[in-house]
């Protein structure tokens, strides 16, 4: 959509200006309908209105993505996987968050089980958002109907989660959709050797399929061969190889896929699975720990790659905690909207109620610095004055080394902001990542400066040992350096 | 009684339709879990692809029994793309006999896009060496690294009183290619008891120590206070007048007093600026028509880290490296930044007593690092300047995964679904 306009979207709506949406005219709705806050099934008159079902339908196919949007699981966590509109994130923004799914073999019940648990009850929280797993893949080790059907009904009991089921056997996936009946899985995969069974049971329970091949002509004619038969729910997956030199080659397909698709190639029109357990094909299960971790960092960057490159779904073998966050992290921040400035106001904020003996704090502008900062002040019960410095939205660290934020500014932020007014001290606490501006801090504002821990999260250790009872002390210090 | 009920009313309704052929249903709604159509499998009863599309609307709750799924080949034809324009070749030489050269640039199609051309020099690490002491245990001092960074400088000797020593630990035991020396100490601001206030007279004894013990390309890093970095950088300048050093760094501040010293002894420069494409469109032009070569110039539009606005780096290098790819002159410089700074994110360095649930710090700090490099390569990063041994060894690692000509053992992807582990 990034290409169409508002006056080319406005013809072909009520031009009523109804109100129904929300908004007061069609115009507006047709901004917003190209900001991806509506859809075009919003405007109701256009949908229930028979005089407007050529409107409708055009209007429909001029802002349908050129990666099409695929609907997984059920409920409260059924995710949309593609939707994305353009190759790189700075032309618009990336939609659709890259689904990170966790997988576990049919044969371990008790492992299907805890990683079910895990992606249901997995919570990061970061900069006022909660970063979350979205499913589990679960893979037919064992190739036995029977035993794929009891792991599915396994982990729906456990989590209403979605799942994607993993075999190439059209039985497997047979009885896997059966026992996951009502759930919209994701069947993984098609092949050009299985494609009519794997798709038959595909439309027969109405959920996706992901079709799989490493030649991109037998990928599209995969894709373009479901599509005719009735599906509406195709992703691909083009192959991902580990190894040095191969890996390059998946990035490659998965690069000319998308590419394809964002310049109008219908066929591949579709979300990217990438699954990145791969990385552990052909390793023994007793593994060394230093090669388990070996395979486990290849993995994680090649998760990075894909969430870089804004793949629709990771499968991963692993699931430990320090890959899943990195991976996590990048992933909100490439899924943030570049369109919006990454600063809040640089002002004084108030912490819980402070009075005349509140300590006073000082960071930057950059939010996340400032969510970081608030949150664990918050976290603390304190009740706190927190002093924003404009750094032009960047973080602490580099603020200070690129000079965005100078003794001098931090001097005038704290006479702007009426601080000698409201607390009965002068004493500043300050980012540890800020302490080489202290002596001049002190000499240009007049304000005795406290270095505080280089982490926010150090806050109440820091207090105990330099501020709680010290009130007095401190202000004593600060008259001798009035004196000096 | 209800069956009863039933084959009555199916009796009437085949009485009913017995000569009808065809039955139009207008208004109706259907409201049911299952409908199921029964149509023929093949052949005449089989429903043709056109009306299942025309059906689909209809179809979302219904599951239709379907004629064989029929192949359909289609072709796809690679969507590569041209680029007129092209990033230039930097060298980074030392002199001598068995003095090592480093080249890094010369990029005709963003970075691993091998389907549309081939570039012919992978990214490059520069390793961290400062000028301050970081054993917190045996004295003050201003720079504080994290715990995973110091057990290997600290162990099993200390090499961090000695910037030669620790350069060669670098080069020798953890392969560096390149080595940065950062002289903050030469900071006037940074009390002397942390170790500041050093004269540039010192940084260039140090430098020239370095140069007697390694024989890889060097970065001087200054402290970035503009009134000491220019004497700083004379200083290393005139004492590495025999190699091609690169000079980091020089702003829209301090450019014109550090231009000269490179281009008197003809060094490399970064020229850095904050997150700004204009900004460093605006800096470049400026070198250049002071007379410093397109190829003596590297660009640093700042390396932000991994949940800490990695993606402004992230959308600022890939603009840059578009750009420059597209034609725009004054970009076609390589890119490099300051991965170090993932240190700086609480998820780095915090131990683990902090955040259990986060793992162990020993994977997730290097893990930072290599991703904050890794990712901006992905842009158009060619040099990473970069801090912990274990970061810089993964780092080079899924570099090679994606440049090297020589291929690891191919397999089956779709194995991960049967693989044993």
């Amino acid at each position: 959509m990034a290409k169409i306009s508002p006056l080319q979207v406005t013809p072909l709506l009520p031009g009523t200006n109804c109100g129904e949406c929300g908004e007061e005219t069609c115009m507006a709705f047709a901004v917003k309908l190209l900001d991806h806050v509506y859809t075009v099934d919003d405007c109701k008159p256009l949908v229930k209105e028979k005089k407007y079902a050529k409107k409708f339908a055009k209007l429909k196919e001029m802002t349908t993505p050129p990666i099409r949007a695929v609907k997984v699981g059920v409920g409260e966590r059924q995710i949309v996987i593609g939707g994305e509109e353009v190759l790189y994130r700075h032309e618009l923004t990336y939609y659709s968050p890259t689904a990170i799914i966790l997988s576990a073999p049919d044969d371990n019940l008790s492992l299907i089980e805890e990683r079910a648990k895990l992606v249901r009850d997995l919570e990061v929280y970061r900069i006022g958002t909660l970063l979350k797993i979205q499913g589990l893949a679960i893979r037919s080790k064992s190739n036995d109907p029977a035993t794929f059907a009891k792991a599915v009904k396994t982990a729906i009991a456990t989590a209403d989660i979605p799942l994607i089921l993993c075999s190439t056997n059209p039985a497997v996936l047979k009885a896997g959709a059966n026992a996951a009946k009502g759930k919209n899985p994701l069947l993984y995969a098609a092949t050009k050797e299985n494609f009519k069974e794997v798709g038959q049971i595909a439309l027969e329970h109405n959920c996706g399929v992901v079709v799989y091949s490493m030649d991109l002509n037998e990928l599209a004619s995969l894709a373009a061969s479901l599509y005719a038969a009735g599906l509406e729910k195709i992703a691909l997956d083009p192959g991902i190889e580990p190894s040095d030199g191969c890996f390059a080659d998946s990035l490659d397909r998965f690069m000319m896929l998308r590419k394809a698709a964002i310049k109008g190639d219908k066929n591949v029109g579709w979300p990217i699975v990438t699954p990145i357990a791969s990385a552990w094909i052909g390793k023994d299960p007793n593994l060394s720990e230093a090669e388990r971790i070996e395979t486990a960092f290849r993995e994680a960057e090649m998760g990075a790659t894909f969430i870089a490159r804004a793949s629709n779904m990771l499968i991963l073998h692993s699931a430990d905690s320090w890959l899943l966050l990195g991976l996590m992290v990048l992933r909100q921040g490439i899924y943030s909207d570049p369109r919006i400035n990454p600063s809040v106001e640089a002002k004084l904020y108030e912490i819980g109620n402070p009075n005349e003996n509140s300590p006073v704090f000082m960071t930057t502008n950059y939010t996340m610095t400032y969510f970081v900062v608030k949150d664990d002040l918050e976290a603390l019960k304190l009740d706190a004055y927190l002093l924003l410095v404009d750094s032009e939205g960047i973080c602490v660290e580099s603020a200070i080394a690129g000079g965005q934020t100078k003794a001098e500014h931090v001097a005038e932020a704290i006479k702007e902001s009426g601080l000698e007014n409201k607390v009965k001290h002068r004493i500043i606490i300050i980012p540890g990542l800020a302490a080489r501006i202290s002596g001049e801090l002190e000499a240009l504002s007049n304000w005795k400066v406290l270095v505080g821990p280089r982490d926010s999260g150090g806050i109440g250790a820091f207090l105990k040992a330099k501020w709680d009872g010290k009130l007095d002390q401190l202000m004593q210090e600060w008259k001798e350096m009035q004196e000096e | 009684m209800e069956n009863e009920k039933f084959s009555e009313f199916q009796k009437r309704l085949n009485k009913l339709l017995a000569n009808v052929n065809e039955i139009i249903l207008k208004n109706i709604v259907i409201e049911s879990e299952e409908l199921e159509f029964q149509v023929g499998r093949e052949g005449k009863g089989a429903i043709p692809s056109q009306i299942m599309q025309m059906m689909r609307p209809m179809l979302g709750a219904v599951k239709p029994i379907l004629a064989e799924i029929a192949w359909k080949q289609v072709e796809f034809a690679n969507p590569a793309d041209t680029y007129p324009g092209e990033i230039v070749e930097v060298k980074f030489i030392r002199s001598g006999r068995g003095g090592k050269v480093i080249t890094i640039g010369g990029e005709k199609v963003p970075p691993y896009y091998r389907f549309e051309g081939e570039n012919p020099h992978p990214p490059v690490v520069t390793a961290d060496v400062f000028d301050i002491p970081v054993n917190t245990k045996t004295r003050p001092t201003f720079l504080r690294l994290a715990k995973p960074v110091k057990d290997h400088l600290l162990q099993p000797e200390d090499v961090t009183t000695d910037m030669a020593a620790w350069a060669k630990k670098s080069v020798e035991v953890f392969g560096a290619e390149m080595i940065t020396l950062h002289f903050i100490g030469t900071d006037p601001t940074i009390p002397e008891k942390l170790g500041g206030k050093k004269p540039p007279k010192w940084a260039a004894q140090n430098l020239e120590e370095v140069l007697q013990t390694v024989d890889v390309p060097i970065v001087i890093g200054g402290s970035g206070n503009h009134e000491m970095d220019p004497k700083v950088f004379e200083a290393c300048a005139q004492v590495g007048e025999a190699e091609r050093l690169l000079l980091s760094s020089l702003e829209m501040e301090t450019y014109e007093k550090i231009a000269p010293i490179a281009k008197k002894y003809d060094h490399n420069v970064l020229a850095w600026t904050k997150l700004e494409l204009n900004d460093q469109k605006k800096l470049n032009s400026e070198l250049m028509e002071m007379g410093i070569p397109k190829d003596h110039i590297i660009i640093d539009p700042t390396c932000a880290t991994l949940g800490y606005g990695l993606e402004y780096s992230f959308s600022i290098y890939e603009r840059i490296r578009l750009a420059a790819l597209k034609g725009e002159e004054s970009l076609q410089c390589p890119m490099s930044g300051g991965t170090t700074n993932a240190w700086g994110a609480r998820e780095a360095f915090l131990p683990d007593r902090d955040h259990p649930e986060w793992g162990p710090r020993a994977y997730r700090g290097p893990l930072w690092e290599i991703m904050t490099a890794y990712v901006l390569s992905m842009c158009g990063l060619d040099l990473a300047m970069m801090l912990h041994p274990g970061a810089q060894m993964g780092f080079k690692s899924i570099v090679k995964a994606l440049t090297t000509k020589e291929k690891g053992p191919t397999v089956n992807p779709l194995e991960w679904i049967t693989m044993e582990v």
